[in-house]
């Protein structure tokens, strides 16, 4: 019997088809020949790596789990499996993915009209036209039914004024998906780079995701025309459901973080040699390392069955919810933990653990904070909502 | 042109080989399998080849039990047109004239003018087939290829590697096997569409008397070579400490890496 491979414990692996293997090996393959080796040079120049787009792109992992359109077609089990290894080299690069696929791809081919799915999603899928999602607004992201940002119709058109923070890629899109309330509830629009009265700034002086751009949105007197309504969508159920794919995918890719981690502290404590022996050799290291073992074998055990549940199309908005807070605390707990047995050396970016503990940081909290989740799951037991 | 590419699967690079209690075989239980690198490269370059001209079909073969099917499934997601498993019983275990018999009789089958082979396995590295294959079809082989380009008419430019970083270039005529060598240039990332599309891809099953081959010929039945026993490397723990200020480690170390080592 061969001894089971620390990074994934259970052979999680083996229960992959052969499809989804080649998969994660393709993705595998273009985060450590293309990601690893620029990224954290890019997260000390606070700089996401724009340059990587085109590879992606040819990969086809933009829109990867959606139909038609110039869109791969893959499961939510590849879909899963991409971010997984995106994330294993950055949280940034693994969010710029999410954010084209699974918040602006996913309201265009879900709730758009022919014309509006002919005329972006193709363009998306090439990497040729970025999206951004604005959904948080200034005061208070988790309640986003207190949207301030408002829709008036006028005549053909729409008049959207307001702003959106936490925007990531807000200012290099092309086009951002934005929802506000109208009289007819929440209502979501695709409003197009250099429509007068759109603005978008960085937001600067971010310690995390600095590989990744974070921006505000303005609108003033903005003027949309309802060719660029998303028909379909209708309350905030739709955002919530474009989070809920988004939630997804990060579950998945917080396991991706982690084992990245993992495989620095082995090796590390393998090679260092203190008190006259391998750091490796000491309980409390094993025990340690163990420890981390067991977080990634459930958490990677957690996102497959998430994935199957979700091909099945069985998925529960709780379920994500549960997965993505256990698996992201897990990945924050790890990266934290490896960056300590990394001793001094792992407070730099010559390691990759400082680096995801401090990309972490924002997954935790964006995309429903760590309390939301575990309220959406309380809500889902007891039946009544505590928020 | 219709070029066949000739592939293996063994296992992964990183794998941990552990031989089997006769002696003669490692055990596969358990391993995890890919394409073999040169064999890849070969892919590479047929797809390359296709795309310049712009026109033609690359059709991979593997001769390989049942779990020899994913690479099949690899190289049509890289953009390879259609595959050919020699998955029957009676193909498998032979030595490599065996293999490279059976890849004759594809070749033949499929009258296709260039076949290309990675140079070498990277499981049991005997580096044949290409030849034997050559020398069965009574073709023109080039091994150790570094750079293919199609010139006009049937004819092929055909850069070889050759020791200390010297080349060898010359023109072929078709048809004719090539031997290509690994990192001759970038193999392209998988595309998630290619993987999806391949999906939908033919592979064929000939058996052996489809072919025209008698099971003599081929397998464990055709096979002449023995393996006796496999050995794993002997472990030689060596380590040499340079002490010193650190001009003088660095001198000695390129003096010992000149002189000793002898790779600078
Ligand atoms: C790097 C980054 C990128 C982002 N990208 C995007 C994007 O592309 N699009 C987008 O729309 N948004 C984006 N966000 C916004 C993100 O989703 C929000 O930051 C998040 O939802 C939290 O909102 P908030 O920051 O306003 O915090 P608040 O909602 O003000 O929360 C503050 C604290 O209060 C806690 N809390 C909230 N409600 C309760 C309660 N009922 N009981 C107890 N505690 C509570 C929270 O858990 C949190 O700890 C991004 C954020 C970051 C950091």
């Amino acid at each position: 019997m061969r001894s089971p491979d620390p990074a994934d414990f259970y052979d999680v692996r083996s229960l992959l088809s052969d499809d989804e293997q080649e998969v994660q090996d393709s993705v595998a393959r273009f985060v450590d020949e293309q990601v690893l080796p620029i990224i954290s040079d890019c997260f000390e120049e606070d700089r996401f790596p724009l340059e990587l787009v085109p590879q992606m792109a040819e990969m086809g992992l933009f829109g990867c789990n959606l139909d038609g359109y110039g869109c791969a077609g893959l499961n939510n089990v590849s879909y899963g499996l991409v971010c997984q290894e995106l994330e294993r080299g950055d949280s940034g690069v693994r969010s710029f993915v999410s954010v084209q696929n699974s918040l602006c791809m996913y309201p265009i081919h879900r709730w758009g009209s022919e014309e509006q799915k002919k005329r972006w999603l193709p363009e998306m899928a090439a990497g040729r036209l970025i999206g951004c999602f604005g959904l948080t607004e200034p005061d208070g992201g988790s309640d986003p039914g207190t949207m301030r940002t408002r829709a008036r119709r006028d005549g053909d058109d729409w008049i959207l004024n307001g702003a959106k923070m936490w925007i990531t890629n807000g200012t290099i899109a092309d086009l951002a998906i934005v929802w506000a309330a109208s009289d007819d509830g929440v209502l979501g629009f695709v409003v197009e780079k250099g429509t007068p009265g759109y603005e978008a700034r960085d937001i600067r002086r971010k310690m995390s995701l600095r590989a990744s751009i974070t921006s505000e949105l303005f609108f003033d007197d903005v003027r949309v025309p309802e060719a660029n309504r998303l028909p379909e969508a209708r309350g905030l159920a739709a955002p919530l459901a474009c989070l809920t794919q988004a939630r997804y995918g990060i579950a998945w890719g917080a396991v991706g973080a982690a084992t990245a981690c993992l495989e620095e502290a082995r090796e590390f404590a393998s090679a260092r040699v203190l008190f006259g022996r391998p750091l490796d050799h000491t309980q409390t290291i094993q025990r340690r390392l163990a420890d981390i073992v067991r977080r990634i074998t459930t958490a990677r055990l957690m996102a497959l069955q998430l994935g199957r549940l979700k091909d099945a199309g069985r998925m529960h908005f709780a379920q994500v919810s549960l997965a993505k807070w256990n698996n992201v605390r897990m990945a924050l707990d790890v990266a934290r933990e490896v960056r300590d047995i990394l001793g001094g050396g792992g407070i730099t970016l010559d390691h990759h653990a400082i680096r995801h503990a401090l990309n972490l940081e924002s997954v935790i909290t964006y995309e429903g904070t760590e309390t939301i989740h575990e309220l959406i799951v309380g809500r889902t037991i007891t039946g009544v909502a505590a928020f | 042109m219709k070029i066949l590419v000739a592939i293996k699967q063994v296992p992964d690079k990183n794998a941990r080989l552990q031989i089997d209690e006769s002696g003669t075989r490692i055990v596969e239980t358990d391993l995890s399998w890919e394409i073999n690198e040169s064999d890849r490269y070969a892919v590479e370059t047929a797809l390359r080849l296709k795309e310049a001209r712009g026109d033609g079909e690359v059709v991979v073969v593997t001769l390989g039990p049942e779990r020899a099917r994913k690479a099949i499934s690899s190289a049509l997601a890289m953009g390879a047109d259609r595959g050919i498993h020699l998955v029957d019983p009676d193909f498998q275990g032979g030595d490599p004239l065996c293999v490279a018999r059976a890849l004759a009789a594809v070749t033949r089958a499929e009258d296709a003018p260039l076949v290309l082979c990675g140079t070498r396995a990277d499981d049991d590295g005997y580096g044949e087939t290409p030849i034997l294959l050559a020398g069965l079809l009574d073709r023109p082989a080039v091994f150790l290829t570094i750079g293919v380009e199609p010139l006009d008419g049937d004819r092929l430019r055909v850069v070889r590697e050759l020791e200390a970083a010297r080349q060898e270039v010359s023109e072929i005529p078709l048809p004719a096997v090539l031997g290509i060598q690994s990192g001759i240039f970038d193999v392209r990332f998988t595309s998630l569409k290619g993987i999806m599309a391949a999906k939908k891809k033919p592979v064929s099953q000939p058996t052996p008397t489809e072919l025209g081959l008698s099971a003599e010929q081929i397998g464990k039945a055709g096979r002449r070579l023995e393996v006796l026993s496999l050995a794993p490397p002997e472990k030689k723990g060596q380590c040499e400490f340079i002490e010193g200020k650190p001009e003088e480690v660095a001198a000695t170390l390129v003096e010992k890496l000149r002189r000793e080592a002898k790779v600078l």
